[in-house]
């Protein structure tokens, strides 16, 4: 079922083959964007990345494999340009690191936001354990490290300004996350939202059990969660996630209120934090295609 | 004059919606914060429809709950009024809602039968295995600590929305965090009930069997967006036990918050009285506050007496808006 969720727009509901079908030429259509981890280089104007965020690959022999790929696509480099319009009151670091565990906090002594290679690791497999298909395992993963480096990112950014925060912590970080993945340009922001839902989709088959305990909701939840804020906040994109049933009526008619409600706070919150200059360029690079060794 | 007698008329048609410009401006009557919303005389208790919620309504005005609820919230300095009512409400509708176009609270009798039933079950499950549960409690304790804890969820939505708070949470999650807060700084027999009947009412709820159904979709119950059943008692004993440690500590010893959540319950209530304390304290009187503190809600004549049919303001409830409503008891209570 999960494979059928595509990024496309208002479609009409088809069988089983038809949809995959429409994977296929979603995936055509990928292919043809150049959508790829490898990032084809493309020249354009970018900002420089800021000098108060410092970005650091930890050594590990465990997840070596997955450090080269995070470093060969320069995933830190291009999180530090993302970070830019910040008007951060500290130096920060953004780390990727052998936690032993899936996720750490953000160290607020040190400043240091971090990626755990194992929660990478764990994004790999289950995108392996979904797709055989090459270009949709790229689109899945793709995705799903995206949502990984937001997530943490913005559990950092809600501390280091001291954010006064409402609900769960952690669906803040989701809800934030998924927010700023709509400041993507159209077609990464659909790779970012239906790679990240669709690993949210494939983790709740392969825990099986629910986790009420914790304080991160379940994956199936959050599927739901990045769902409602995406289809709230752009719904001519996100069409699709209603009309083929993803996300239930009941709750794709409050999205609209959800999205409303976090722009309300990060408008209130952040946005005096954030250099609106900066912004605009941040918003204007192809996020898909660029290359953070290009930028003048 | 034509002209003249109609400007006229708009200019008393402003004058009684209270737009007299810079006169009113620096009026030093105080803005009516929370309104009970009356038509026809009713004190804002709407007749019922049905034979069904007659009894209902008779015993929600002996209780005088709406002016219960405007006074509770009388401490809050509104930027604009809200109003609250009681209805008999459509359809399935069960759970108090809170609709923001409106600004309206509303209390459905429904959902007072619904708690008087789901009171009788806890009550009798308590004294079937009184060991089970932590801590002794009364019925009217279980009864008006969960209508009170409700209506707080529901006031929380109206404070979220009046007073422009910044919320980066799931707000359903936020609106239990500022009941239960809210809650916590009561007289303490009020607030260990409030506790008790939020915990003993949501371990009494089944969560959804699994998150994926046998045809291997995504369970819709995890659509909803309220917690589950287990996710709201574990968040709102979390809150408890973090605030008052000493005193909610048997929950956690009798395994009803498990070890693994609870080390972690401080940091959870500091953030959220932080959040409390930087965005909704800011509009409260803290002088009225202290006398809301003090106030024993419980007792049948709670505060001054005044009759039940006392009519704040009398205006129609606007028709209902699905996506602006908040309603609190989501699939707990077979929403």
């Amino acid at each position: 079922m999960l494979e059928t969720l595509e990024l496309r727009g208002r479609r009409g509901r088809g069988g089983s083959a038809a949809r995959l079908a429409q994977i296929g030429s979603f995936l055509a259509a990928v292919l043809a964007c150049g959508i790829s981890l490898a990032f084809v280089a493309a020249a354009q104007a970018a900002p420089v990345a800021a000098a108060q965020v410092h970005a650091r690959y930890e050594a590990t022999a465990s997840f070596a494999a997955v450090r080269d790929m995070l470093q060969r696509h320069k995933v830190l480099e291009k999180a530090q340009v993302f970070m830019s319009p910040l008007r951060l009151p500290r130096e920060i670091t953004i780390q990727t690191t052998e936690c032993g565990a899936p996720s750490l906090p953000y160290d607020a002594d040190k400043g240091v936001i971090t990626i755990c290679y194992e929660a990478i690791a764990g994004i790999e497999d289950l995108a392996k354990g979904a797709t055989s298909d090459a270009d949709d395992l790229t689109a899945l993963v793709t995705g799903g490290v995206i949502e990984e480096v937001l997530h943490c990112m913005a559990d950092g950014i809600l501390q280091v300004f001291d954010v006064p925060v409402w609900g769960r912590e952690r669906d803040a970080a989701d809800l934030l996350a998924a927010f700023l993945m709509l400041k993507f340009d159209e077609r990464a922001a659909k790779v970012a939202i239906i790679g990240a839902a669709r690993l949210f989709g494939y983790a709740t088959s392969a825990m099986g059990k629910v986790d009420y305990v914790s304080e991160v909701s379940p994956p199936a939840q959050r599927f739901y969660n990045f769902l409602c804020i995406a289809y709230g906040g752009e719904r001519r994109d996100f069409q699709g996630v209603v009309d083929q049933g993803f996300l239930p009526k009941s709750r794709a008619k409050r999205c609209e209120g959800e999205y409303n409600m976090i722009r309300k706070a990060f408008d209130l919150r952040l946005m005096p934090h954030v250099d609106p200059d900066l912004v605009v360029k941040i918003r204007a690079i192809d996020w898909l295609q660029y290359d953070v060794e290009k930028t003048p | 004059m034509r002209n003249t007698r109609a400007l006229l008329r708009i200019i008393a048609g402003l004058l009684a919606l209270g737009c007299a410009g810079p006169a009113a401006a620096q009026s030093t009557q105080p803005l009516d914060r929370v309104v009970i919303v009356a038509e026809d005389n009713d004190g804002g208790y709407r007749t019922t429809k049905t034979k069904t919620y007659a009894a209902v309504r008779d015993r929600v005005i002996k209780a005088r709950m709406l002016e219960r609820l405007r006074d509770f919230l009388s401490p809050v300095r509104l930027p604009r009024s809200i109003g609250v009512q009681a209805v008999e409400c459509d359809g399935d509708t069960a759970s108090p809602f809170y609709l923001s176009g409106a600004r309206i609270i509303t209390i459905c009798y429904q959902f007072v039968a619904l708690v008087e039933n789901v009171t009788d079950k806890v009550m009798a499950a308590i004294k079937q295995d009184p060991k089970r549960y932590p801590f002794p409690i009364t019925r009217d304790e279980f009864l008006w600590g969960l209508i009170g804890g409700v209506l707080l969820h529901e006031s929380g939505h109206a404070l979220f929305d009046v007073l422009d708070v910044p919320v980066f949470g799931r707000e359903e999650d936020a609106a239990d965090q500022i009941s239960i807060l809210v809650a916590l700084h009561l007289r303490p027999q009020l607030a260990e009930a409030a506790v008790k009947s939020y915990a003993y009412f949501w371990r009494s709820v089944s969560d959804p069997d699994s998150a994926v159904t046998k045809d291997g979709k995504l369970n819709e119950d995890f659509a909803d967006e309220h917690g589950t059943p287990s996710q709201r008692l574990y968040n709102g004993l979390c809150i408890g036990y973090g605030h008052s440690p000493a005193v909610f500590g048997k929950f956690v010893s009798a395994g009803w918050l498990p070890e693994a959540r609870a080390k972690g319950c401080a940091r959870e209530h500091a953030r959220s009285e932080s959040a409390f304390v930087r965005t909704v304290l800011p509009f409260i009187d803290t002088k009225q506050m202290a006398e809301v503190q003090g106030t024993n809600w419980l007792a049948a004549n709670y505060g001054p007496a005044q009759p039940a049919a006392e009519v704040a303001a009398s205006s129609a409830p606007a028709k209902r808006d699905p996506a602006g409503e908040h309603g609190p008891a989501g699939r707990g209570t077979g929403q």
